[in-house]
């Protein structure tokens, strides 16, 4: 009796306790399975439900992206055997999959190594090739539970530490039959793609409760997550402290540490319940924030600027804006004439006025962006590209004879000389002759429509009108954008100049991805055509830096150089736009990089309100 | 009569080979492919992009395809989708289709019944204050921009008025505790409705046998009310009933906002051919005899002049896919329509091929059910 | 001689038939003037036309008024022109109507009006074109398919079949992936499309009526050829059906258009689709700002009802004329 007294007791508790969450999304997750969606399948929607359900070896850090340990326990130890590079990695002892069974380096050396041999063997495809790459990882051991050893045919943050240590760890004795089942069928990965994982034990904080197909999924967190009271403390002096004073696990990095903290977090979940609600419009997502029914909206792109405008007077909700890790940018084809000669590239660069199109004309909605590092990824971004960029700081007039006078030193000559006045343009030009007598025909400038983003269409308008006026015989086409992606990576590379934007990582290794001379073949990332020797050493370079420090130092180079060269010009981005119900929930830190929903609405840390 | 159906069918068979055929090669005819979201990606080589692409089967030249996707259609396998890689393209569309089905029959039996109605009167009483308003509101709502009435009526009826439940098709406070799927009680209210509609349909015919209009009215009311509170109290007994009544809920503002903007339709073509109808010599008969005015109204003029309306109705079902696209978009309503948006904006053409032969199927079908009721509703047509 | 008793034959039989159709004309006028509806239409189209016509006059009247002394900004900005204006003066964009803007500015700082005047000759060029290919298709298929049968007529029967299996608006949104659909393009295969459906059927039918008349006989008994008979007796005599449709089939180009901008799916700098897509994609078309932000679609909006109610006004007191089955004892 009394035994059934307390059970309801605990009970009534819970109920009165439990805290339900509501987030607003806009589209629906494709699927729970793990393989699919890092697979074919991988949409930012399935991402922020699969965030709070897994985990990997090691992760990035709250607010600042520190790379921290997360399954290990410490960062791994680099040591030379033979021909092979081999990271060492301590692995916790205190980390239980749903099901109660014991994390072992077992799962992680199964996961590591089945992810592998997919890949060689059946062509495992998405974003699986992004984390193993097969030309750099050889084979993970597990030498006893809790120490894992990683072979690499080369010493590289980018392949290793930021690559497969960061993988998703998978839980051996759930998969391993599944997975040597469907390798006896005639589509291995089809099979493996089409489990249902419903009953997948897992290793992160929310587990599925119901999933009603076109209209929410709800997750409850689980009750025995083992990173539950861990205290993750960042300095301003950079170091990173993570204590957790039940199980008295301790790890620090980056510094000593001490001195003034910028954040504090204790790891939750302090919610029971979320319910992800989908919408199919934006309208109907801000209507149901504005009624209380949601708390928060997942909106990768933002709000917009009337939406903004409207919820600024909403009473309990508030808006934060964070900056994005891409940019949108202006690709020259380097393979053709006049796009291949520097100063050409250099004059167009300076008369696009970044701050003049995107705090007048955009109205604010964007900032500029100058390098192909995004300013918001502070620790690798080089601010010096700033200045380099030509025509900063300029005005209308002078950034129009600066132009002319690139154009002049490279020897282009006109039939009908342009002529700068102050601000106004006395003369348009007309007639543009390359330094070979060879005369300019018309330079296509292939952006997408209106439809799709009127931003950019806006500033391809005004690009083709600001070279026009001095006779750089820019056509903008607004275009569908499947025919952009036609032209350039289909035909191949039948364009002049397009305009799109790029989405990005943490760790900038996309700058040797897009300008490798070695990525400037058919289909490939190097769609500019850029070939210069230095920089493809010092790309090298960056690649097989084993230490970040270091590797900073080359990315600021390499960023220096392509400010310089200008295979891309790269324009301008929109900050991200979020907002939330103050009365309904708390989140720890609201400045973060992409926003809150670049960490998945930061589940183990928010906190819901009591009505 | 069932040469002439023999024949209708094989037609059809045709017909719809050379659309699917026609479709196929339509959307082949994309530029690009679903594997270009790729090229977002720049951690995706060109190499795993060839790779994926071999496991949509784009690696193979286009005509092998499209033959190897006619040997599966001849299997009704309507292939993999891309998106939802690798689930089949008709769970997805069985998973869409009762959500459309239910919110575009009885959108369009609403507006149909609203415009029967005044249609009707309009032309009865042609040229009278009834008739010019309808006909001036009905061709104002039937030409006003559907996307801006829906932004309107959500405005109205959800945000100022807050009388009508807002934005998704159910509310999951209510859902979340339940096993039951939504899908399952759509498919039970879909039954419910269906039930309803034979045994109306049987009470019509039955009340056509009977002489006297009272008569006729008490039969037709009384299986109405009778129908209508047994499924009240079998959902009611069974637990279900929340569940259905939330879903009925969340269909008032779409069902209103449609029948708003479409029963015009319905509307003019009752009128005109009522209008037509008056003429022909029964009616000006009835009319001599002195039969009262309503008699001959609903009697002798309507009950003829329902056939092409009918005829309309059938056909009007199978465009549901375009009508759904921006419905279904305003409303949260995640059916076909959505779906085809959807698909069409990741490139996955084995779903839009899918849905546009499902709907192609399913025209063809309405086209056939046309003709059917016309054999059996107007006494004059003999095949 | 052969000649002057030619001409004299000729003159009157021409002028006889002018006659004809004048009487004709003063008729059915008499009979459209009764429908006030129609009128109404047909005025409301004609405002459209004007309206659409002076567009030109609109930004030099403004910079003549409101932009003497700045000439340079106006010169730079050009804050009239529909796709790429830009008012500097004003930090705050979307702005109210003011004077200078009597509709105001949309979120990228565009002129509400010159955009709204801008698209209005194009939209009728839309509209018409499209329903002109329509009827044209329409009106040669339906009256040979109905004057050769056979053949000729299951072909054309079958094809609309398939054509009419096509849901058009889904059928567009897919073309637009590979065809950049400019306004002419769209005009054009809105118009194809269906001018190859179910038009075809309904003008065959009719056509079908006029080919038992006795007429037809005579005529071919006289040897005339089958294009002749076809074109002198059969298509004038179905055009009125055909000219009818040709309205109410302006309504659906241009709606088509405003769904398909609205979508983002066309390509088309400018319309009055594309003006409400613009106020839904950057957040103004919901909650309380479409009380506060009603510039931004309530013009555009209004233009689309109102011109396509119009042309359906006048269709349907068209109609009247054409089937007098309709007009009132």
């Amino acid at each position: 009796m009394k035994k059934f007294l307390v059970l309801i007791l605990f009970v009534a508790s819970v109920v009165a306790f439990s805290q339900t969450v509501n987030w607003a999304f806009l589209e629906e997750p494709i699927s729970l399975n793990i393989w699919d969606y890092l697979g074919p399948n991988s949409t930012v929607w399935t991402g922020y439900i699969m965030g709070p359900r897994t985990a990997g070896l090691y992760a990035y850090g709250d607010v600042r992206f520190d790379y921290i340990p997360n399954l290990a326990s410490d960062l791994p130890e680099i040591t030379e055997e033979g021909d092979l590079w081999v990271y060492t990695i301590p692995l916790r002892n205190d980390i239980t999959w749903s099901d109660g069974t014991k994390f072992t380096a077992g799962d992680a050396a199964w996961t590591l190594n089945t992810i592998l041999q997919l890949i060689v063997d059946y062509g495992l495809g998405g974003n699986w090739a992004g984390y193993v790459d097969p030309d750099y990882f050889v084979k993970a051991e597990a030498v006893d539970d809790c120490t894992l050893k990683c072979y690499f045919t080369a010493a590289s943050l980018a392949k290793a530490n930021f690559g497969a240590l960061m993988a998703p760890i998978l839980q051996k004795k759930y998969w391993a039959p599944k997975i040597e089942e469907a390798l006896k069928t005639g589509n291995p990965l089809q099979t493996i793609y089409n489990y249902d994982t419903s009953d997948e034990p897992l290793l992160g904080s929310f587990l599925l409760k119901k999933w009603e197909k076109g209209a929410f999924i709800e997750t409850y967190a689980r009750p025995d997550y083992y990173d539950r009271g861990q205290v993750l403390t960042l300095y301003k002096n950079g170091a990173v402290e993570i204590t957790n004073p039940n199980t008295g696990e301790k790890w620090a990095g980056y510094g000593e540490a001490t001195g003034e903290k910028e954040i504090e977090l204790t790891t939750g979940p302090y919610i029971e319940n979320i319910i992800y609600r989908i919408y199919l419009n934006r309208t109907a997502a801000i209507t149901a924030l504005i009624n209380g029914d949601v708390s928060f909206i997942f909106n990768s792109l933002g709000l917009q600027k009337g939406e903004i405008d409207q919820l600024k007077n909403v009473a309990n909700v508030k808006l934060i804006s964070n900056s994005v890790n891409g940019f949108r940018y202006m690709c020259f084809n380097m393979r053709r004439f006049p796009m291949n000669i520097k100063e050409f590239r250099q004059a167009i660069a300076a008369l696009v006025d970044r701050e003049f199109l995107t705090g007048r004309v955009l109205g604010g909605q964007a900032f500029p962006q100058y390098g192909v590092v995004p300013s918001g990824n502070v620790f690798w971004y080089n601010p010096n590209v700033e200045k380099i960029a030509p025509g900063a700081g300029m005005s209308y007039g002078e950034r129009r004879q600066f132009a002319i006078d690139l154009l002049k030193k490279a020897g282009f000559r006109w039939v009908v000389e342009p002529k700068i006045e102050g601000d106004a343009i006395a003369r348009k030009g007309r007639g543009l002759i390359g330094p070979d007598g060879q005369r300019v025909e018309e330079v296509e400038l292939l952006a997408p429509g209106p439809g799709y983003d009127p931003m950019r269409a806006t500033m391809a308008l005004y690009i083709e009108r600001w070279a026009n006026e001095i006779g750089i015989p820019v056509k903008a086409n607004l275009v569908d954008f499947n025919y952009i992606v036609d032209r350039i990576w289909n035909e191949p590379f039948n364009f002049d100049m397009y305009m799109l934007g790029w989405s990005l990582g943490y760790y900038p290794d996309h700058v040797s991805d897009f300008f490798h001379s070695k990525r400037a073949g058919i289909g490939d990332w190097n769609a500019a055509g850029y070939q210069n020797p230095e920089f493809d050493k010092l790309a090298d370079e960056f690649l097989a830096a084993s230490d970040i420090e270091e590797a900073r130092k080359l990315s600021f180079k390499l960023q220096e150089m392509l400010a310089e060269d200008l295979p891309y010009l790269v324009l301008f981005d929109t900050p991200v736009t979020e907002a939330y119900r103050t009365d309904q929930i708390e989140f720890p830190y609201e400045k973060t990089l992409s926003g809150l929903q670049y960490v998945d609405g930061a589940p183990t840390l928010v906190k819901a309100l009591a009505k | 009569m069932l040469k002439f159906f023999s024949k209708r069918i094989v037609q059809i068979v045709i017909l719809l080979f050379i659309y699917v055929t026609i479709v196929y090669w339509l959307m082949e005819a994309m530029p690009g492919s679903f594997t270009d979201k790729y090229l977002m990606n720049p951690k995706i080589t060109p190499e795993i992009r060839q790779n994926l692409a071999k496991q949509f089967g784009l690696d193979k030249p286009a005509f092998t395809r499209y033959l190897y996707y006619m040997k599966n259609f001849l299997k009704l396998d309507l292939g993999i989708s891309f998106s939802y890689f690798p689930k089949k393209v008709s769970s997805l569309i069985f998973e869409r289709l009762p959500r459309t089905v239910f919110l575009f029959v009885t959108a369009t039996l609403v507006s149909y019944i609203l415009g029967y109605n005044l249609g009707k009167r309009a032309a009865w009483r042609r040229g009278k204050i009834l008739d010019k308003t309808a006909t001036f509101v009905g061709i104002v709502f039937w030409t006003i921009f559907l996307p801006l009435l829906a932004i309107f009526n959500i405005w109205l009826f959800g945000v100022i008025l807050k009388i009508l439940p807002l934005n998704q098709f159910i509310n999951p406070n209510v859902w979340r505790e339940t096993n039951l799927s939504a899908q399952n009680i759509f498919l039970k209210l879909l039954l419910n409705a269906f039930i309803f509609l034979v045994v109306m349909m049987i009470s019509l015919i039955f009340a056509q046998r009977v002489k006297t209009v009272a008569a006729k009215r008490t039969i037709v009311l009384l299986s109405a009310v009778v129908t209508l509170s047994v499924s009240i109290i079998l959902w009611t007994s069974t637990g279900l009933g929340i569940y259905a009544l939330d879903i009925i809920l969340h269909m008032v503002l779409p069902v209103f906002t449609l029948t708003l903007y479409s029963f015009a339709g319905s509307m003019l073509v009752m009128r005109d051919t009522m209008l037509e109808v008056v003429r022909e010599d029964y009616v000006v008969t009835a009319k001599a005899k002195g039969l009262p005015d309503r008699v001959v109204r609903d009697k002798h003029a309507a009950r003829n002049a329902l056939l092409p309306l009918i005829t309309n109705f059938v056909i009007s079902l199978g465009f549901t896919l375009s009508g759904g696209i921006i419905t279904e978009t305003m409303f949260s309503w995640p059916g076909l329509g959505r779906a085809y948006l959807e698909a069409l904006n990741s490139q996955d053409t084995p779903l839009l091929i899918g849905l546009l032969v499902f709907t192609g199927i399913f025209v063809l079908l309405a086209h056939l059910i046309a003709d059917v009721l016309y054999a059996f509703l107007d006494p004059r047509i003999r095949y | 001689m052969t000649e002057q008793s030619e001409t004299i034959v000729q003159e009157p039989l021409w002028k006889i038939k002018l006659r004809l159709w004048l009487k004709e004309f003063k008729r059915n006028w008499a009979l459209f003037r009764e429908r006030k509806i129609a009128i109404f239409g047909l005025s409301v189209i004609i405002f459209f036309a004007v309206f659409g016509i002076i567009y030109p006059l609109y930004p030099t009247i403004m910079k003549n008024v409101f932009w003497k002394d700045d000439i340079i900004s106006y010169e730079t900005f050009t804050p009239y022109d529909p796709i790429i204006g830009f008012d500097p003066n004003i930090f705050d964009h979307p702005s109210p109507p003011s004077l200078v803007h009597p509709l105001g500015t949309d979120p990228l700082g565009r002129d509400v009006l010159s955009m709204v005047m801008y698209s209005t000759p194009r939209e009728f060029v839309l509209g018409i074109t499209a329903a002109l290919i329509t009827v044209v298709i329409g009106t040669i298929i339906g009256a040979s398919s109905a004057y050769y049968g056979g053949v000729v007529d299951t072909f054309f029967m079958r094809l609309a079949d398939i054509v009419m299996l096509f849901p058009s608006l889904a059928i567009l949104m897919v073309l637009s992936a590979f065809i950049e659909l400019t306004l002419f393009r769209l005009a054009l295969i809105i118009g194809i499309l269906a001018g190859f459906g179910s038009i075809t059927i309904v003008l065959k039918a009719q056509a079908l009526t006029v080919k038992v008349r006795p007429f037809i006989e005579a005529a071919k008994s006289t040897g005339a050829s089958d294009a002749y008979i076809i074109l002198k007796h059969i298509i004038p005599n179905i055009l009125p059906l055909s000219f009818l449709y040709m309205m109410l089939n302006v309504t659906g180009a241009i709606f088509t258009e405003a769904v398909l901008s609205f979508l983002g799916l066309a390509n088309i700098r400018m319309s009055w689709g594309v003006i409400i897509h613009m106020a839904e994609s950057s957040g103004y078309l919901m909650g309380s700002s479409i009380g506060t932000y009603w510039w931004l679609w309530v013009p555009a909006g209004a233009c689309i009802t109102l011109l396509c109610s119009a042309f359906y006004f006048l269709g349907r007191g068209l109609e009247e004329i054409v089937n007098p089955r309709l007009r009132k004892r």
